[in-house]
């Protein structure tokens, strides 16, 4: 009798564990071990290392894009945001502007869309989805002009560094891992970062209290166009070369990172710190589909595929959840 | 014939004194001429239909608007007060009806949102913070954990910590407008014992409120406004209730919850054995008749609104049967309740009842569109022809049919929702809280209305928490505890105290 | 205190109607201006050059207004385009009869309506979310299927629908696109379909209860919308004669955009064919423009986002006027 009891309850335990892992991260699992039988190369630290390089850009436009829909918004610009910095730095250090400066005049680049698309969405109402889109076409544009069209390669190679390995590790992913890690810290422990959840859950409340919640949704944006040009310098550094056809896109995997992540577009409800899960599947499937040998033609196709499965299946499970309580 | 004010005791024994405010937006005055005073400890009833002017009255009070004219004095000393934060740093704090918390922050961060603690270098001190939330929320006599976040807690531990977060500066005024709108009759006479803490500390608390059998409980004056105007000032104990409603709608208003009993006719609805697992139920078994208003009772959370679901087909039941005019259906979609003549009225009129971005006109055709319109083709003769009779019948106070519902006052965004039902040509209505947060004019008209419905044959199942509102008039009463129905009462045998003990499962009940 | 009459007589004008006024506006100035920068403009070939030209991003747009009115926004008839007209194309070529090319087309145009519906209506997938996984993935597969090929020059029969002139003056583009504006219209405006649209956007909980299916509604307007995506393609594969795998790429944005101009809002309920037209032909003038003008195309987009916030901040300004409390 006793037995039986003491295994229902491991059997709750378990249950409840299995309940607090997100979704996501089976997938991630499934997916790597998948990869590993498919491929003696998978496992290595070079490909595993690549992975982390290949997500590190990447997860600080998604945390960007996470406090935008955190705040009850939405940035479809950060892809051009994030292409617009690094040419700002790039025309810099190619001009000999030291490398410090030359970052320094990336990041005031972004914040600088940022402060723009802000203004557009907190100070002239304009629904964010529809002013981002129109803002990037023009964002777009200043970067084709800059660049005249081509890339430009950066000829600084000190700047290059942070692009590079330490003892097989890569700089970038380290960069990237640490500012992750104070912006989750932004989010739950500074005035801003509660701020960004009081205004996506309950705006006119917030008002209310007597806070200038117009002044902080233009803040958020401010803020993510200067963490997206974080990445922006750390890609150009990556790459050695500013193109302004590369960040196409990477506005929206953001919004999938930070869905995969569990945040949601119910206003205030998720949290920055769940956004590497999403960053993380997506560089796993990009970098997986490679390494065992998948046609390039058939990559796009099947990237689609697998995350809008994973999406399916993160969201399903969560409202499994959410009907068990 | 208007009661004069009464005399007033020496200027500056008025915490607060409002002289001559008056304040008009784009075709409508709002407010002409309004004096308003509040003394130190005491409980200040501010009455007035909807568009009478209270709600804009406070809201210049707490900073929300500023006046057109007029001065308001703290203490005797003048102020101007232009924001809500210079409202709250005067010592001015107000409750809103629809709270004003932020779901997915601790309890402490809402309290505090406005001047989050902070350690020395320049991140939040949390611990700070909490303690300082217990703090403040045991000093008025709450407990709430200062943990948990705002969507975690029940309707009446959010208000307790929006009293806390409105008084957190010493205020020394407090604002509640309906504050008991969404509390069960438990949760009401707690949160008197918090007012009543509140008044011993000298807090002067302005309390607007639909409910007038709450003011003699609670209030210590009371104010009438009525277009705008001001009418009447006085002691509570010196005016009756017919005397405060002739004031409020400036006629004599009868039958308010009086319903004569019916004959009843055939059972319309029946439920046997009806158990739901989502829903929470169990066992119920209950029974419509032709004719009949049947009352639900209980406390929130007892299932009242989880059956209604249940009966509409909104919602999935595993067991048990519901038969309509005798016929069973099995589980379908509201779709099939419609079909079969029957009508809800939800608990949250805006965000269940109305698509509030659409016309009065589409909202009330919106559940009739197979009997308007067979072909599909909506011609716009038959619509308004429809929709006009229904504006008339319910004298639904609307600039014209296509004006978007969200502009209307609440009492007539209820009348839209029942032409919606009208016009189906419902036998059976489920009203869910049919006059919650609805000025005295328009509630005596929706229950005229429904005496009038089953005068001519319908049948109506009413939810309320309002127990005189049940009890005047219900034909007979069902209490559900904790998704049960725990007893049956008869419209004779029917008082307060006995619903309440058979919702609480008092001994003996 | 006086009432001010002026304020009260504009609100008595329905928003709805004023919203489109604007836009009318909008539209008459341009003109204006394209015709005095360019005599040309007025002609009556150039005209109906411009109205073809907007033919196929109008049709795109009416099965846009309809999803972004019901449910959200459709972000998969860029995709849709590209495949159904892949297919048509490949059926042409291997000389199969054009009635069936363009039958099988329909016909996968509203079986990826119905995969979104699936998705969004039992998946519970957000819209968004949905439609957007789903371009990924149909991109990829047309990628694949074209093998990165271009095929071109196909039945003049087919190119009919293309370029033909209906009764020698009517371009058949034009042709078709007024027949899918006039049924659109009819439906949203005049049937019970169009209110329950309308019904189900405006608040899904209320239209349920008001014994709306509103899974069915949704699933009818991503349907509307896969269908008329195809009937898209088939119009712009007729008339560029031509066909890659990334032809309604550049249809997505300006599609959405176009509605949203025409007075449509994300919370749904909101939005006019007309307006959409409106939109469209405001897009297709400044293109048109920016040709005669010999704007560089670098700018293109640029000024094309440009006039979106535009119009989206006139309209916004306007009506926070008009509902000033």
């Amino acid at each position: 009798m006793k037995n039986a009891l003491l295994a229902s309850s491991n059997k709750n335990r378990l249950r409840q564990l299995l309940d607090d892992v997100p979704p996501v991260i089976w997938i991630i699992l499934l997916l790597m071990v998948t990869f590993t039988f498919l491929s003696k190369n998978y496992l290595s630290m070079s490909n595993l290392t690549n992975i982390a390089q290949q997500g590190a850009v990447l997860l600080l436009v998604a945390a960007a894009q996470t406090f935008v829909i955190l705040s009850g918004g939405l940035d479809l610009s950060l892809g051009s945001v994030l292409t617009l910095s690094g040419i700002t730095t790039a025309i810099a250090l190619n001009a000999g502007i030291p490398i410090p400066i030359a970052i320094l005049i990336g990041l005031i680049t972004g914040a600088a869309c940022g402060g723009i698309t802000g203004l557009l969405i907190a100070y002239a109402n304009i629904q964010p989805f529809i002013a981002s889109l129109g803002i990037q076409g023009i964002f777009y544009g200043f970067a084709l002009a800059l660049t005249k069209t081509t890339a430009i390669f950066i000829t600084n190679r000190d700047f290059a560094v942070m692009g590079s390995k330490i003892n097989g590790i890569p700089m970038a992913a380290i960069i990237s891992g640490i500012l992750y890690l104070v912006l989750i810290k932004v989010s739950t422990d500074t005035q801003f970062g509660r701020y960004v959840i009081a205004i996506g859950g309950n705006e006119s409340g917030t008002r209310l209290s007597g806070i200038d919640t117009t002044k902080y949704k233009w803040l958020v944006y401010v803020f993510a166009g200067f963490v997206t040009a974080l990445g922006g310098v750390l890609l150009a550094s990556r790459l050695e070369v500013a193109d302004p056809i590369v960040g196409v896109g990477w506005e929206f995997d953001a919004i999938a990172a930070t869905i995969l992540g569990g945040t949601t577009f119910t206003m205030g409800k998720g949290s920055v710190s769940k956004t590497i899960i999403g960053v993380l599947l997506i560089s796993v499937i990009r970098n997986g589909l490679n390494v065992i040998g998948v046609p390039s033609i058939w990559q796009p196709a099947l990237t689609g595929t697998l995350l809008i499965a994973s999406i399916v299946f993160q969201i399903w499970f969560s409202l499994r959840k959410e009907a068990r309580q | 014939m208007d009661i004069a004010p009464t005399n007033a005791p020496a200027q500056n024994s008025y915490l607060l004194e409002a002289k001559g405010i008056s304040k008009a937006f784009p075709g409508v005055v709002a407010l002409d001429d309004v004096s308003f005073t509040l003394r130190p400890g005491e409980v200040h009833i501010l009455l007035g239909e909807n568009g009478a002017g209270k709600s804009t009255l406070m809201k210049v009070i707490a900073g929300a608007y500023t006046p057109d004219a007029g001065e308001i004095f703290l203490d005797g000393t003048p102020v101007k007060i232009n924001t809500p934060w210079k409202a709250q740093a005067l010592g001015i704090g107000i409750i809103y009806q629809e709270f004003n918390l932020i779901p997915y922050l601790s309890v402490a961060q809402n309290i505090f949102l406005n001047k989050m603690p902070k350690n020395n270098l320049f991140f939040l001190d949390h611990a700070k913070m909490e303690k300082e939330a217990r703090v403040l929320l045991e000093s008025l006599g709450m407990f709430v954990n200062p943990k948990l976040n705002a969507e975690e807690l029940s309707t009446a531990q959010q208000q307790m910590v929006e009293i806390g977060k409105a008084l957190k500066y010493q205020s020394k005024i407090l604002i509640m407008d309906e504050p008991t709108a969404s509390l069960t009759d438990l949760e009401i006479n707690q949160l008197f014992g918090i007012i009543r803490e509140l008044k011993k500390r000298g807090i002067g608390i302005v309390y607007i409120s639909h409910r007038l059998q709450e003011i003699n409980e609670i209030g210590d004056r009371v104010t009438i406004l009525r277009d705008g105007k001001h009418i009447a000032t006085g002691n509570v104990k010196d005016f009756s209730i017919n005397e405060l409603v002739r004031l409020m709608v400036g006629r004599e208003v009868q039958d308010l919850y009086e319903h004569n009993p019916a004959t009843p006719g055939e059972e319309v609805l029946s439920v046997k054995d009806l158990s739901s697992k989502t829903n929470g139920l169990t066992d119920i078994n209950m029974h419509l008749r032709k004719g009949e208003i049947v009352g639900l009772a209980g406390l929130v959370g007892s299932g009242r609104t989880e059956l209604a679901r249940v009966i509409f087909q909104l919602d999935k039941h595993e067991s048990g049967e519901i038969y309509y005019f005798g016929k069973p259906l099995p589980n379908l979609s509201p779709k099939s309740a419609v079909n079969n003549g029957l009508g809800m009225l939800p608990e949250d009129r805006k965000r269940q009842g109305l698509a509030l971005i659409l016309s009065v006109a589409e909202n009330t055709v919106m559940a009739s569109l197979r009997n308007l319109f067979p072909s599909h083709i909506i011609k716009s003769k038959d619509e308004c022809k429809a929709v006009d009779r229904y504006i008339q019948d319910l004298h639904i106070k609307t600039p014209g049919r296509n004006r978007s519902v969200q502009y209307l006052s609440g009492g007539n965004q209820q009348k839209v929702v029942l032409a919606k039902w009208l016009c189906t040509n419902s036998e059976i209505l489920i009203f869910d809280e049919p006059t919650r947060g609805i000025d005295v004019g328009s509630k005596s008209e929706i229950h005229a209305f429904m005496n009038d419905f089953v005068n001519r044959g319908g049948s109506i199942l009413m939810i309320s928490s309002e127990l005189s509102e049940i009890i005047g008039m219900s034909d007979r009463v069902y209490v559900m505890r904790q998704g049960k129905i725990v007893s049956e009462i008869s419209r004779e045998e029917a008082t307060q105290e006995k619903i309440m003990s058979y919702a609480f499962g008092a001994s003996g009940a | 205190m006086s009432i001010q009459t002026s304020k009260l007589k504009l609100k008595n004008i329905d928003s709805r109607l004023y919203a489109t006024l604007v836009r009318v506006l909008i539209l008459v100035l341009f003109s204006v201006i394209m015709t005095i920068v360019s005599p040309v403009f007025l002609s009556t070939r150039n005209i109906s050059n411009i109205i073809t030209n907007a033919s196929v991003l109008i049709i795109l747009g009416v099965g846009e207004t309809i999803t972004i009115i019901t449910a959200g926004t459709d972000l998969s008839i860029g995709s849709t385009l590209t495949i159904t007209s892949v297919i048509a194309a490949i059926m042409l070529k291997a000389g199969i009869n054009f009635l069936l090319a363009i039958s099988a087309a329909l016909l996968l145009g509203v079986l990826i309506g119905l995969l979104n519906g699936f998705l969004i209506t039992k998946i519970k997938l957000p819209p968004f979310i949905s439609t957007y996984g789903l371009q990924w993935a149909i991109f990829g597969f047309a990628y694949v299927i074209l093998k990165g090929y271009v095929i071109y020059d196909f039945d003049p029969t087919f190119r009919f629908i293309g370029n033909g002139n209906l009764f020698g003056i009517l371009p058949m583009p034009i042709f078709i696109m007024i027949i899918v504006v006039l049924a659109g219209t009819f439906l949203l405006g005049k049937t019970t379909f169009g209110l329950e649209f309308y019904a189900t956007g405006a608040n899904v909980e209320s239209a349920e209860m008001s014994a709306v299916n509103t899974k069915q509604v949704t699933r009818r307007a991503f349907i509307i919308s896969g269908f008329l995506s195809a009937v898209a393609g088939i119009v712009l594969l007729a008339r560029i004669n031509a066909i890659q795998a990334n032809i309604g790429q550049p249809y997505l944005l300006p599609t959405i955009a176009t509605v949203y101009m025409g007075g449509a809002r994300p919370a749904g309920g909101q939005g006019s064919i007309f307006g959409t037209v409106i939109g469209a032909l405001i897009m297709t003038l400044v293109s048109n423009g920016m040709n005669l003008l010999g704007v560089p195309s670098v700018w293109r987009d640029a000024i094309i986002g440009a006039i979106i916030i535009a119009t989206v901040l006139i309209d916004a300004l306007a009506r926070k006027r008009l509902e000033k409390v």
